[in-house]
């Protein structure tokens, strides 16, 4: 029965056998008395065709629903004096008084430039890095080399944070392997931790190291799907195996790269304080303050303006992202064919 | 598939009438006089039962309380059941772990069903003034005083005690846990590797150090410590052939204990972790004082001469007690800053205990810290709980001392002989393979309790390790702190002072924290530090705003709310 029904549909999605469907559908709808404008429209016709492709994609929306946008009603409490265990109902309502703090806060500019840079940094090696890496693994001749070293760079991806910061001060403190080996170099041992010039370098270096194998997998997969005839085809023209690189396999994982860019530059201040929190000393605390270590102090720990607080600062945050999206989504849009929405 | 959704509906429409309504309660609130009647309540004889059998039986109360992770469940504890014989009011204990506490605190202070108190608690006072004054949730025990006799009496006698727990509205809504040791004031003592010390007076490298004045209550200059330092860093010390592996002073920046504040000490600076005291009756901040640049400029060459080893900045505590342990030619520390040698370095007896280092312009004093011996918000007690009063008698009893030491100790038959002596508790050994730590940790609820003054001497001993750093402290910290010169006590602000603070705090916290390591690291100019004094108070950054609500609130301390 099922696959009498699949097979139908099957044929119907191919185009056979459409038109008797169709038009007896359509019949059908003449003779009822309501709605008939809406039977007739692409989109009923459409549904009635596909509803059981359609049906495939209940789940996604029913996560989707229950737990991105059911829980956006705690957005609320950014408008709120609120606390914990208080009904998000309950009135205290005080208006924007949560944003004027944060926006009039002296360290506003400051915390946004450090994030900013933070970020922009991080992407600027982090993006290209793992397009590069996938490019090379692709076009190794020694497949097991290339699936060797794979698993080599998927490695660090299982670090935790806390290990990786642990490892971070066991190597780069002041009586770590690096500074040992500085010193029998004859140099000088230098405070990683405590110069504020070497915490972005740190960070973002080592961020990048733990995710740049794991990334490229995404870009691996699209190489794949490139046609071996078109690698042949410039054999044959006689192009160099970096020409290759650059005119076959690049334009084809083009459409991804733009995708993934548009992502990225969507999550760009969406920074985690973990990290940060974690390689944070007196030291570097004037380039290593970001926004959400600033929400958490002042929000969840002795600061007390408390969660409203917090979750105003997070939405801030998060409409900041949602702007830098849309102008990149727009941008990829006008210069090229690719874009996400 | 509609199996599926009446299930999932099913299970929602559960879940919400879980959430819903929450325990029924059922007990019948009585008046104090039927408490009497019916129950035999009685509150005035400290040594008798609250309540009579019937009152044992048909009265209960629920208190949620974290405990940590050794403790037994409260209810099998050996003093609980002490309690409960000797008052005849039965508690019905809810422990949960500390952790889960912290993610609970908040809600149940919301939403507090079936739940009459909270023990441990441990709500700031800003936490006690927006639960108690500003929601009404928390139950002003302030109204109840007379059936807390115990209480009544601290208070009394305690007028700084009262201050401190009373809120702004003039109510009290917690209970505290009041342990005076007096440890706490100063959490740092300066000690120096005596062998390395006597090699370098052999050496003649220290101008006046000899030999025989290397023992405990050793006093050095600046410049003498500063030779001394020098010593310890350029020679191999500990004789492994490596003369770079000394530490000269070593210490935890910005710990609760062992932090460097006693340095500034050297120019009259009474520093800590906030930079703020009371002087003179003025809440001050020390890094405005001229003499703290004095300092600062001062310790940088020792910074940037090594004798003040960068990795201190860096590390954690655990970092710098793990570097002190090894003897002889593993020995690495050769002054350092700690509330007592034992914890840092192996061979204790080897480390003398210093005087406070004495300036250059013969300043000598030390850190005055502000960690209170008094904590508020241990208990809460919440609105409309039936009989509270017989609860708040009972809570009243643990502040008895002898009910107070085994709170805080240990039950009388685990931590305490049975036998007294001259009416005097005496700690038992722990059975063997055991601690006393362990056995404290396991038996002892902590908490609420009243142990200070007298009844250190009538009731109960302090720990050796206690004892032997208040004798230390009282011979090399506290004559050296000026008289006019006091820690800021427990303060309560009002819900506009808390809002300033809350704007200022984390920026200036941060401000203070980047600039005095830069200039200890990197030196500090004149101009800078004449930028500094006015940007500081200024509103970018908020010392003006911030001291100016400390002192409004201290005087309102001062003058009794």
């Amino acid at each position: 029965m099922e696959s009498k029904l699949l097979q139908a549909e099957t044929a119907e999605a191919s185009g056979v056998g459409v038109s008797a469907e169709a038009a007896a559908e359509a019949q059908q709808s003449k003779k009822e008395s309501f709605g008939t404008k809406f039977k007739n429209s692409y989109f009923a016709r459409n549904f009635k065709r596909n509803w059981s492709y359609l049906l495939f994609l209940i789940p996604a929306v029913v996560v989707t629903f229950v737990f991105a946008y059911i829980p956006m009603y705690g957005l609320l409490i950014a408008f709120q004096d609120f606390t914990p265990g208080d009904s998000i109902w309950g009135g205290y309502w005080i208006g924007f008084d949560n944003f004027s703090a944060f926006l009039g806060n002296y360290a506003f500019w400051g915390l946004m430039w450090n994030t900013f840079l933070l970020c922009i940094l991080g992407f600027i090696i982090g993006f290209p890095l793992p397009i590069i890496v996938a490019l090379m693994l692709h076009t190794t001749r020694n497949k097991k080399i290339a699936k060797f070293l794979q698993t080599v760079f998927n490695g660090p991806h299982f670090i935790s944070l806390v290990v990786l910061v642990g490892m971070l001060y066991l190597f780069f403190g002041r009586y770590g392997l690096v500074n040992n080996i500085i010193e029998s170099a004859g140099g000088e041992r230098y405070s990683f931790f405590l110069e504020s010039g070497a915490f972005r370098p740190m960070y973002i270096l080592s961020s990048n190291w733990q995710d740049f194998g794991w990334s490229s997998i995404i870009y691996l997969a699209a190489l794949s799907g490139v046609e071996q005839s078109q690698h042949e085809a410039a054999q044959i023209d006689g192009a160099s195996r970096f020409q290759r690189v650059l005119h076959v396999d690049l334009p084809a994982i083009m459409p991804i790269i733009s995708v993934m860019l548009i992502m990225s530059i969507g999550g760009l201040m969406g920074v985690g304080y973990e990290k940060v929190l974690l390689m944070q000393t007196d030291g570097n605390i004037g380039v290593s303050e970001i926004i959400a270590t600033y929400v958490y102090k002042q929000g969840l720990t002795a600061g007390g303006l408390g969660a409203g607080y917090a979750t105003a600062v997070g939405l801030f945050n998060s409409i900041i992202n949602l702007l830098l999206l849309i102008i990149a989504n727009t941008a990829s849009k006008k210069f090229s064919e690719n874009s996400l929405f | 598939m509609k199996k599926i959704i009446t299930a999932v509906a099913l299970c929602c429409a559960a879940m919400m009438a879980f959430a819903g309504c929450g325990e029924k309660d059922d007990r019948t609130a009585n008046s104090v006089e039927e408490l009497k009647d019916k129950y035999g309540y009685q509150w005035t004889d400290t040594s008798k039962p609250i309540l009579n059998e019937t009152g044992a039986k048909e009265l209960s109360f629920h208190i949620y309380s974290s405990k940590n992770a050794s403790a037994k469940d409260y209810s099998d504890m050996d003093i609980m059941q002490t309690l409960f014989k000797q008052t005849n009011v039965y508690v019905d204990w809810e422990n949960v772990s500390e952790s889960i506490y912290g993610e609970q605190k908040l809600l149940k202070l919301g939403k507090h069903d079936g739940i009459d108190a909270i023990y441990h608690a441990g709500l700031t006072s800003n936490e006690t003034s927006k639960y108690g004054v500003d929601r009404g949730a928390l139950l002003a025990i302030s109204d109840y005083l007379e059936y807390m006799p115990n209480f009544k009496k601290i208070l009394e006698a305690r007028p700084d005690i009262k201050k401190q727990v009373t809120s702004i509205d003039g109510k009290i809504y917690s209970l505290p846990r009041i342990e005076e040791m007096g440890l706490l004031q100063n959490p740092n003592l300066l000690f120096i590797n005596k062998t390395w010390a006597e090699k370098a007076a052999d050496a003649n490298a220290v101008t006046g150090l000899t030999k025989d004045q290397v023992k405990d209550g050793l006093e050095l200059t600046a410049s003498q410590m500063e030779q001394l330092l020098t010593y310890f860093k350029n020679n191999d010390m500990n004789g492994n052939g490596d003369a770079k592996d000394e530490r000269p002073l070593s210490f935890v920046w910005n710990n609760w204990q062992g932090n460097q504040c006693d340095l500034y000490g050297m120019f009259g600076i009474n520093d800590n972790l906030e930079h703020r005291i009371i002087k003179d009756g003025k809440v001050t901040y020390t890094v405005l004082d001229d003499k703290f640049k004095e300092a600062v400029q001062y310790l940088h060459t020792w910074v940037e001469n090594g004798l003040i080893d960068s990795v201190s900045f860096e590390v954690s505590q655990d970092n710098f007690l793990a570097q002190g342990k090894g003897t002889g030619k593993d020995e690495k520390y050769g002054a350092f800053y700690w509330w007592e040698s034992e914890t840092v370095v192996s061979d204790p007896t080897n480390y003398v205990c210093c005087k406070p280092l004495k300036g250059p312009n013969g300043e000598q004093t030390v850190c005055v810290s502000n960690n209170p011996e008094i904590s508020t918000g241990e208990v809460i007690f919440f609105k409309g709980t039936p009989n509270v009063e017989v609860l708040l008698t009972y809570f009243d009893r643990y502040y008895l001392p002898e009910i107070s030491a085994q709170i805080n100790y240990g039950p009388i038959g685990i931590a305490f002989e049975e036998e007294k002596d001259n009416g005097k508790l005496v700690a038992k050994d722990p059975p063997a393979g055991k601690t006393t730590d362990e056995i404290r940790l396991e038996n002892a609820p902590l908490g609420l309790c009243y142990l200070s003054g007298d009844v250190w001497n009538t009731t109960v001993e302090m720990e050796p390790r206690a004892k032997l750093r208040l004798e230390r402290l009282e011979k090399y910290a506290k004559p050296y702190v000026p008289s006019t010169v006091s820690p800021v006590p427990n303060l309560q602000f009002t819900k506009e002072e808390l809002n300033t603070l809350s704007r200022f705090q984390t920026t200036v916290d941060n401000y203070l924290r980047e600039n005095i390591l830069k200039w200890l690291r990197n030196g500090l100019d004149d101009a800078t530090w004449a930028e500094h004094k006015t940007k500081a108070v200024s509103t970018a950054v908020g010392i003006g705003e911030v001291q100016k609500v400390y002192q409004a609130a201290y005087d309102r301390y001062v003058n009794g709310n």
